[in-house]
């Protein structure tokens, strides 16, 4: 038997293929659109959708990346929250200081932009600390302060400096126990949580490093190597930033490590 | 004599001095956030966990994007215009936002302090309110909130030349730019664009597809509604058909969504005797008889078996969980037979194309033999 196709031009075979294989492509497009509007497709659900190189406004405009769930907007700096690759936040989550009502808004504020490490280990005198942003996603530091107040997308990472190399204190030596401990807690019982633990907190200091010794004069935090300019280092160092956490000191932290304080409210605080 | 002048001249200077930092500081000055809130309220990170009542943790968040805020309905307001006694520091003598508050903004259409307790007042007797709803768990009841965010005008008018000449247009009379910007688009965002009808859909879902919800408040929960044409009309973005307001609150027949009532009551849009009314507003099912309006069902229940039916007999649980069980079996026989179709014609295609691939090979081998062989 002859084959037809042996007779044709070879042009003519071309466009036959050509035509077959956009046909097959169509088909196909259309099948897995088929399975699309079957099983995945829109519903009422208006959950966020992110979307980059829009301002803000404009991704409210179109629903996108902003949620409506509070009354005043909540943005990206919101949503991306703490947004490290910090192994804290994994259990302690976004918003991780709750036992303060004084003052856990406000510690909260700075975990969004502050390494936990560089409050809650205390450096020994003889250590040689250097505070300094780094990038959240890349580790690079920042050679100045970009965006809206605290969302630089850096942290204030405590950097040790040993014989002139510097070791981020954020970043655990004990990572792989650590992350074998996540994968392992929900099957451990509270002693050997606790017993766990204990060796994930070993690096921590009890007392944490508190406002007022960031926030004053030669604090721990040297603002102005913080790129912050002259005018916003003073204002945190001494201006209103300082004199409203002076005021804040005398009035309200005496109690704030007290528990029985949560229980009694502000009223039977000690006032002026 | 000389100290007395002396005395009434350097009070004259300073009076002069103030009233000269009065004049002349920007009024933009005295608008941007006179209270410092932002001082702490502008880092993202400003909030913490709370317990609910249910003991449930909520995430409480203080933080206000300065921007988003004044470009909102409420940006011309100060924080204290909404939040009562934020005195002290931490705020533990703040109390709840009441919406029924005069907000001290002169109302031009009447002159007095704008408020919305009007509104409030109508909410409160309407379906959603405590003096109207038929149910005692009043605590379920949607508040402003539950419906309402403060969003940003979402109109540009930087971008759009028609809008910059209107604006120019006003400030050949109206001074302040600032106050006509926000004006226009006051009233353009208004009159274009009305809350998207899957925002509707997914708003009222919230509590109406909510079976423990409706059960507390021996309502029927409404799940059909996304099988409906209206229903899917909307999820694929069409703003022509109706959603829940439309019927259930339809301007056109006096309502609004604050003034919903039961669809018991005889004033209802959604009420028997006044379907035909309202299928056939402007705009809508204009030719609708009496038929089309009594019989058709606009979010058919596929939970209908739940239902007492109206003879007043329950359905067994087992009748229940067969016919719920029918529902199924049909739902995946489609679900089988389009996977099978689509796919069974895909691979014949794919099965087509290899046949003549084939064939055309075989069709050059045996041309090349024949050649071979002359």
């Amino acid at each position: 038997m002859h084959d037809h196709h042996s007779d044709m031009h070879p042009l003519k075979r071309l466009l036959i293929d050509i035509l077959m294989s956009s046909l097959f492509i169509m088909l196909a497009g259309f099948a897995l659109w088929l399975l699309w509007i079957t099983f995945f497709r829109a519903t009422f659900d208006t959950g966020l959708v992110t979307a980059n190189e829009q301002t803000e406004l404009e991704r409210i405009a179109t629903g996108a990346g902003v949620s409506n769930e509070h009354f005043h907007n909540v943005d990206q700096a919101v949503l991306e929250g703490a947004e490290s690759l910090s192994l804290c936040l994994k259990c302690h989550g976004n918003y991780p200081h709750s036992k303060a009502p004084d003052v856990r808004a406000f510690l909260n504020a700075h975990a969004f932009f502050t390494a936990c490490e560089a409050c809650h280990i205390r450096p020994l005198d003889s250590d040689n600390i250097a505070y300094r942003w780094l990038n959240k996603k890349t580790g690079a530091e920042l050679s100045k302060l970009e965006g809206k107040p605290g969302s630089y997308g850096a942290m204030i990472v405590p950097i040790k400096i040993v014989e002139g190399v510097g070791q981020r204190l954020d970043e655990s030596t004990d990572r792989a126990f650590i992350e074998e401990y996540l994968g392992l807690r929900a099957v451990f019982n509270a002693d050997q949580q606790a017993e766990a633990k204990v060796r994930i907190h070993k690096e921590i200091s009890q007392k944490p490093i508190f406002c007022d010794e960031c926030h004053k004069k030669s604090g721990v935090l040297n603002f102005r190597s913080l790129l912050y300019p002259p005018a916003v280092a003073n204002r945190l160092e001494t201006g209103e930033v300082a004199s409203m956490i002076t005021k804040y000191s005398e009035f309200y932290l005496p109690t704030m490590f007290d528990p029985a304080s949560k229980v009694r409210g502000r009223r039977n605080r000690p006032q002026e | 004599m000389k100290t007395k002048h002396t005395a009434r001249n350097i009070t004259v200077a300073l009076f002069l001095l103030i009233a000269f930092f009065i004049l002349f500081i920007p009024t933009t000055v005295l608008a941007v956030d006179d209270e410092n809130c932002l001082m702490c309220h502008k880092y993202a990170g400003l909030g913490r966990y709370a317990k609910s009542e249910e003991q449930k943790a909520i995430k409480r968040i203080f933080y206000v994007n300065e921007e988003l805020f004044k470009a909102s309905y409420h940006g011309k307001l100060r924080c204290k215009s909404c939040h009562n006694g934020v005195e002290e520091i931490p705020h533990t003598d703040v109390t709840n936002v009441d919406c029924a508050t005069d907000c001290h903004l002169n109302d031009p259409s009447t002159g007095r302090d704008f408020s919305h307790k009007p509104i409030v007042d109508d909410l409160k007797k309407s379906a959603h309110g405590e003096d109207g709803a038929k149910s005692e768990n009043i605590e379920d009841l949607p508040k402003c909130k539950d419906c309402h965010s403060n969003k940003p005008y979402q109109i540009s008018v930087d971008k759009d030349l028609k809008s910059m000449q209107f604006i120019k247009v006003c400030n050949e009379c109206h001074e302040s730019e600032e106050w006509t910007n926000r004006f226009y688009k006051h009233m353009f965002y208004r009159a274009q664009t009305r809350r998207p009808s899957k925002q509707v859909v997914a708003l009222c879902s919230k509590c109406h597809a909510d079976k423990e919800k409706m059960e507390r408040h021996d309502l029927e929960v409404v799940v059909g509604f996304k099988d409906t044409f209206h229903g899917k009309a909307i999820v694929y973005g069409d703003e022509d058909v109706a959603n829940c307001l439309n019927c259930h609150a339809s301007y056109q027949m006096g309502f609004s969504p604050h003034r919903i009532t039961s669809h018991t009551e005889s004033s209802s849009p959604v009420h028997p005797n006044n379907k035909l009314e309202n299928c056939s507003q402007a705009g809508c099912h204009a030719n609708a008889q009496e038929a089309f309006a009594k019989k058709g069902k606009v979010h058919p229940s596929n939970v209908v078996v739940e239902r007492v039916d109206e003879g007043g007999i329950t359905i067994s649980e087992e009748e229940q969980e067969f016919q719920r069980w029918v529902l199924d079996m049909i739902a995946l026989f489609y679900k089988i037979l389009i996977i099978a179709v689509v796919g069974g014609l895909g691979f014949h295609r794919l099965a087509d194309l290899y046949a003549t691939h084939r064939e055309r090979k075989i069709a050059l081998r045996a041309a090349k033999l024949g050649r071979h062989s002359s």
